[in-house]
């Protein structure tokens, strides 16, 4: 489990309309694995981050952060 | 190969939760075979049930290793998938099993020159097996508990 990343994936999953089965089968992962991830209780890989950032077409940031992240701008 | 409704991952994931199961058979199996040491001559079912379990356990789990690698040999970049939660959880499980195992032979070590002296190889042998696949599938499940459902998306979010 993480307490510093955070995601927005179930943001995007509903600007989609899109279950979390229908979101795993389209990034060829478990459902459990985008349930896991939703809820911070699992990590993903960077490969897992960039299918999802490739399947939202959106830069990997504006789907995960870090909490208190500083922003220089 | 994975049935028309099951994505490759989602084969893969009870593939691994179907390992972890027959692990915890074969734990129970091999604890059997150490407890009879101890308890023989009283329970004469030991041995049978030891053999049963393990049979049981090669039983559920070759048809889906055997599917597993015939769906590899026809897809094989399709098996290729990113590692998910429940391949990191058997991750976690196997190394609390190492750890656990690691501990037991101290103590097992400690014990036998005293207590255990005079206990055969084999039934230490199955001590330790019982224990190190014991804790790998109590902690494999134990990772993998609870994991919420499938919430389709949420309008709220996005009217």
């Amino acid at each position: 489990m993480s307490e510093e990343l955070q995601n927005r994936i179930r943001v995007f999953r509903a600007e989609h309309r899109m279950s979390q089965g229908e979101l795993a089968e389209a990034i060829g992962v478990s459902r459990k694995t985008i349930s896991t991830i939703e809820v911070g209780r699992f990590v993903p890989s960077t490969v897992i981050a960039l299918k999802l950032a490739r399947y939202f077409k959106a830069p990997v940031e504006e789907i995960f952060s870090l909490r208190n992240e500083q922003r220089t701008e | 190969m994975a049935n028309k409704k099951e994505s490759i991952a989602q084969f893969y994931e009870r593939l691994q939760t179907r390992v972890g199961v027959c692990v915890f058979l074969l734990a129970i199996a091999y604890a059997i075979g150490a407890a009879h040491y101890f308890v023989a001559p009283a329970a004469e079912w030991m041995p049978t049930a030891h053999k049963l379990l393990a049979i049981l356990a090669a039983l559920m789990v070759l048809p889906v290793t055997v599917r597993a690698a015939l769906l590899r040999a026809k897809n094989r970049a399709a098996c290729r998938e990113p590692e998910g939660f429940v391949a990191d959880v058997a991750r976690k499980a196997a190394l609390a099993g190492w750890m656990a195992t690691f501990l037991f032979l101290v103590l097992l070590s400690a014990l036998s020159k005293t207590v255990l002296a005079g206990t055969p190889t084999h039934t230490l042998v199955h001590m330790v097996l019982a224990v190190l696949l014991g804790s790998f599938s109590i902690a494999f499940f134990w990772l993998n508990r609870d994991v919420p459902e499938d919430d389709g998306f949420d309008e709220e979010l996005h009217p």
